[in-house]
């Protein structure tokens, strides 16, 4: 679907992309004004407590949108069972941790080889036969959808729709400099979450893997001549989005306690307005992205009732759509 | 696991499935204008749903309006909501717009749950239904004239399909104008339709308001057969089974909607008959994972549907 | 005279001042001005990414400058949408043809009409006579044009069934369906066989003879160009750098180090 806005006539849309330097010095002074009248108003222990917990939430945020931004920018697919694989990949580390006895480190790896291993066929059964019918976009993302039924549902038919919990220590928090305080659990989510995501970016960034990503997401046929191999680019690709949306769930549904099988596509929206803030298809701008919109959910909490912390951003996913449609940090379209 | 087949001889079995087939059938044609004769990926038709239910019981329970004005009200209100929604996404393409719309049926459903003096929040509202039960009975004592007037859910029905047949009308009308061709040229490339001088982006509008107005139409009905409406009534899974019911008839057939609506959900419902030893919440797994399946298998094998027409078919990407 | 670029003409119906345009960093359109006069086939060249169709773009608003004017039949029509140009009668075809293939060619004709009301909502209320009596009318006046246009047989068949050709054809039949006044043809003859090349032509010549119609195309073909072209404009780099008519631009020494230019980059 974005692939016909890239060639052929530009459509109209392409000439609110325009503005690039200014537009993007406007809204980073936009930001570090609202952020200072928040500290002004607010007071400063209750907003850096507010900031603690948007790093959490950030954190699980970034490591889902970086995934999600992974297959777009690879496959120009919006996937609609992003939100689902996350949801798998908590159950399965659930089971293996509160129902099988596992510690949490191991059933956490377990969780996140599941969701790496759906992913990767995921692309063996559909995507991989699919594009090879020149299937288009509509016939793909509705697929999606479909998937994302078939995973949550199964995993309701397996375990049920109640809430369960990982087997963790919820109440225990370390006293952090300045009368604030994070949750053990959440301190080992920022962790952990961390540094997967910096581990991804040096990957990305140096590895032989990232370069091929990059030359696929730039142009498929390209890459396809210049003698990379692309079916096992697209496999990886998947994989890795696969792990990220693993341990995002495992991660996600330790820090908010509880786990139903609706929780990653309840999740999905907010991935979605990560990845596009950052610039959709750009795994950097959607670490980014994410931890800007945890940051805004737990900031918007100190003004508003926390109830509407999910409509945050949604409001973020809309004037993101609507303002920038690259993203804060996407640039333009060439064409 | 045994199958009571009892339950599938009987009338009001299949008069309820009916009904639940006719309200996705009008839901759905609404889609059908979006997606098969425009273009647009809409997402968030469950909202429009949303906006259409909760305007007439609001209107009924908190401000007393004849229940008639109230319906009407209740689409024109849907429909402002789909000019507004429309306005401000519609330039996106393609899967943009598809989030942006979810996403804007998202933001419905979380003013439904937090707006709670105006909406009841997550106890949801109920009692808008006196005056359609008196309306009801009446058409229950012409019914048993001739001999139906035991089936207390044929009001319904009967009024669901009629709307359905005067929707169907009036869309098949319009696919047959000028104003419909306009619609088709901009489904198959918008830059050929504006270089032509079609304003493509109030065709698009009209496109959504016209579609909103339909889901309104349907979440009244809904209402009235669920006779207790809750956020969640309207969530995404709505608007998805509304496309599993659109692709199943095919890309571009209003009537196809009709059929893909009745065997979705006779599949659905007889599926909830199976005894299954099972609890609630896995039976309803069992359908969703039923319209997943759907969804993913008409892709696969069969993207124009029952009644599409692969020359007619654009598949956007 | 050949090299003073954008040197208004007698009566220009389409006049561009200081058009620029950006993509990121590439400056893809850089203070192009030209004049098209009323009447005129006048052909606009250059080498590749010289900016030629970002140009077209341009004019007819399917994208917006950053800078500069376009005045269409005395009218400023700057940054103005795609749709209410093509109204104001300056249409443009593509690149690659944009015939409508999931419609009839007959569909396609009846959809370039400019004067059915019932195109809007509000033109369908005043009943299904009044606008079926001028889709009747619209209908007799299509099947004419595709009847000179050779395409009468294949009225009611879909245009995705038609060949390359056909459909280049089809798109000069919807143009003068819609009766523009001025036309922009993206490289009309690029992919098609001569003796269509020439037919092509054949027609641009005769609906300027017939209805005053005015053309400015793209082309690549310079025999095409040198025959055809009352007034040649060369851009290159986003600018207008010559313009005159066609044994006059030949001559020019900035055209031919445009292209000799380019031709050294593309073989390097």
């Amino acid at each position: 679907m974005l692939n016909a806005a890239r060639s052929g006539t530009p459509p109209p849309a392409d000439a609110r992309a325009a503005a690039t330097g200014a537009g993007r010095r406007w809204v980073a002074a936009a930001c570090i004004a609202a952020l200072a009248a928040l500290l002004a108003s607010r007071g400063a222990e209750t907003a850096a407590q507010a900031t603690i917990n948007g790093l959490v939430t950030g954190t699980y945020f970034a490591l889902g949108a970086v995934g999600l931004s992974l297959v777009f920018g690879v496959l120009r697919l919006v996937n609609f069972a992003h939100g689902d694989m996350l949801t798998f990949g908590a159950y399965v580390a659930l089971f293996l941790n509160a129902g099988s006895g596992w510690p949490i480190v191991p059933a956490t790896l377990g969780g996140v080889l599941a969701t790496a291993a759906l992913a990767a066929a995921s692309e063996l059964a559909i995507w991989r036969p699919m594009r090879a019918r020149r299937a288009g976009g509509f016939q793909m993302l509705l697929i999606t959808v479909g998937l994302a039924f078939v995973i949550r549902n199964c995993i309701q038919l397996a375990a049920g729709a109640d809430p369960l919990q990982l087997r963790l220590d919820v109440t225990s928090a370390v006293a952090l400099p300045g009368g604030l305080r994070i949750g053990t659990v959440e301190l080992w989510v920022v962790v952990a979450g961390l540094g997967a995501l910096l581990a991804v970016a040096t990957l990305l960034r140096y590895g032989r893997l990232g370069k091929e990503m990059r030359a696929l997401a730039d142009n498929l046929s390209l890459a396809e001549v210049a003698g990379i191999d692309t079916r096992r680019v697209i496999l990886a690709t998947w994989l890795f989005a696969g792990a990220l949306a693993g341990l995002a769930g495992v991660l996600s549904s330790a820090a908010a306690g509880i786990l139903t099988p609706n929780f990653g596509f309840q999740l999905l929206l907010s991935l979605f307005a990560a990845t596009i803030l950052g610039g959709i298809g750009n795994a950097y701008g959607a670490l980014a992205g994410g931890l800007l919109l945890g940051f805004a959910e737990e900031w918007s909490a100190l003004f508003v009732d926390a109830r509407w912390k999910l409509a945050v951003g949604f409001v973020i996913l809309i004037l993101t759509l609507l303002v920038r449609p690259n993203g804060l940090l996407g640039r333009p379209a060439l064409k | 696991m045994t199958i009571d087949l009892t339950a599938l001889a009987a009338p009001d079995f299949w008069i309820g499935v009916g009904i639940v087939a006719g309200i996705y059938s009008i839901f759905s044609l609404g889609l059908q204008l979006n997606v098969g004769l425009t273009g647009i990926l809409n997402f968030g038709q469950a909202g429009f749903m949303a906006v259409g239910a909760y305007a007439m019981a609001i209107l009924i329970l908190r401000f007393h309006w004849p229940a008639p004005v109230a319906l009407a009200a209740s689409a024109a209100i849907a429909m402002l909501a789909g000019v507004v929604i429309g306005a401000a996404s519609l330039r996106l393409s393609g899967d943009y717009l598809a989030m942006a719309t979810i996403a804007a049926a998202q933001l419905v459903s979380g003013v439904a749950q937090n707006a709670a003096p105006l909406t009841g929040g997550n106890q949801g509202l109920l009692g808008y239904d006196a005056a359609w039960t008196t309306l009801a009975r009446w058409m229950l004592a012409r019914l048993s004239a001739v001999g139906l007037g035991d089936q207390s859910q044929l009001p319904l029905f009967i009024v669901t399909w009629a709307i359905f047949g005067l929707a169907l009308a009036l869309l098949t009308g319009l696919r047959g104008t000028p104003w419909g061709r306009v619609l088709r040229a901009i489904r198959e490339d918008e830059a050929a339709a504006a270089a032509l001088g079609k304003n493509v982006f109030a065709y698009k509008l009209q496109s959504l308001a016209i579609a909103a107005g339909l889901a309104a139409l349907a979440g009244d009905l809904l209402a009235l057969n669920i006779t207790l409406i809750y956020p969640q009534s309207f969530s995404a899974d709505v608007t998805f089974i509304g496309f599993a019911v659109l692709v199943l008839g095919g890309l571009g057939s209003f009537a196809g909607v009709a059929l893909g609506s009745v065997l979705l959900w006779s599949v659905l419902e007889a599926a909830s008959f199976v005894r299954l030893p099972l609890a609630a919440d896995k039976v309803a797994a069992v359908q969703m994972l039923i319209v997943g399946l759907v969804l993913i298998a008409v892709m696969v094998w069969r993207p124009e549907g029952l009644r599409g027409k692969r020359e007619e078919m654009v598949l956007r990407g | 005279m050949a090299s003073r670029p954008g040197a208004p003409g007698p009566a220009p119906i389409l006049e561009v001042r200081d058009l620029r345009r950006a993509f990121g960093g590439v400056r893809a359109v850089d203070r192009a001005s030209l004049a098209v006069e009323q009447g005129s086939i006048t052909a606009l060249i250059g080498p590749n990414g010289a900016g030629k169709t970002t140009l077209f773009n341009l004019v007819t608003g399917f994208l917006r400058p950053d800078a500069g004017d376009v005045v269409f039949a005395g009218r400023p029509v700057t940054g103005r949408p795609a749709h209410v140009i093509a109204r104001l009668g300056m249409m443009r075809t593509f690149q690659l043809t944009k015939a409508l293939g999931a419609m009839t060619v007959l569909d396609n004709m009846l959809l370039a009409a400019q004067d059915q009301p019932a195109e809007h909502l509000a033109g369908l209320l005043a009943g299904p006579a009044s606008w079926r009596r001028r889709e009747a009318a619209n209908r007799t006046r299509a099947l004419g044009i595709l009847e000179r246009f050779r395409l009468a047989a294949q009225a009611r068949a879909y245009a995705g069934t038609l060949s390359g050709g056909q459909r280049k054809l089809l798109e000069l039949a919807r143009l003068l369906m819609a009766a523009p006044r001025l036309v922009l043809l993206d490289e009309p003859l690029a992919g098609v066989n001569p003796v269509l090349g020439r037919e092509i032509l054949a027609h641009m010549h005769a609906l300027r003879r017939e209805r005053g119609m005015t053309f400015l195309f793209i082309e690549h073909d310079m025999e095409a160009v040198m025959n055809n072209a009352d007034v040649v404009i060369v851009m290159a780099q986003g600018r207008v750098i010559a313009r005159g008519r066609p044994r006059d631009v030949r001559r020019d020494a900035a055209v031919i180090d445009a292209y000799l230019g380019a031709h050294a980059e593309d073989t390097a």
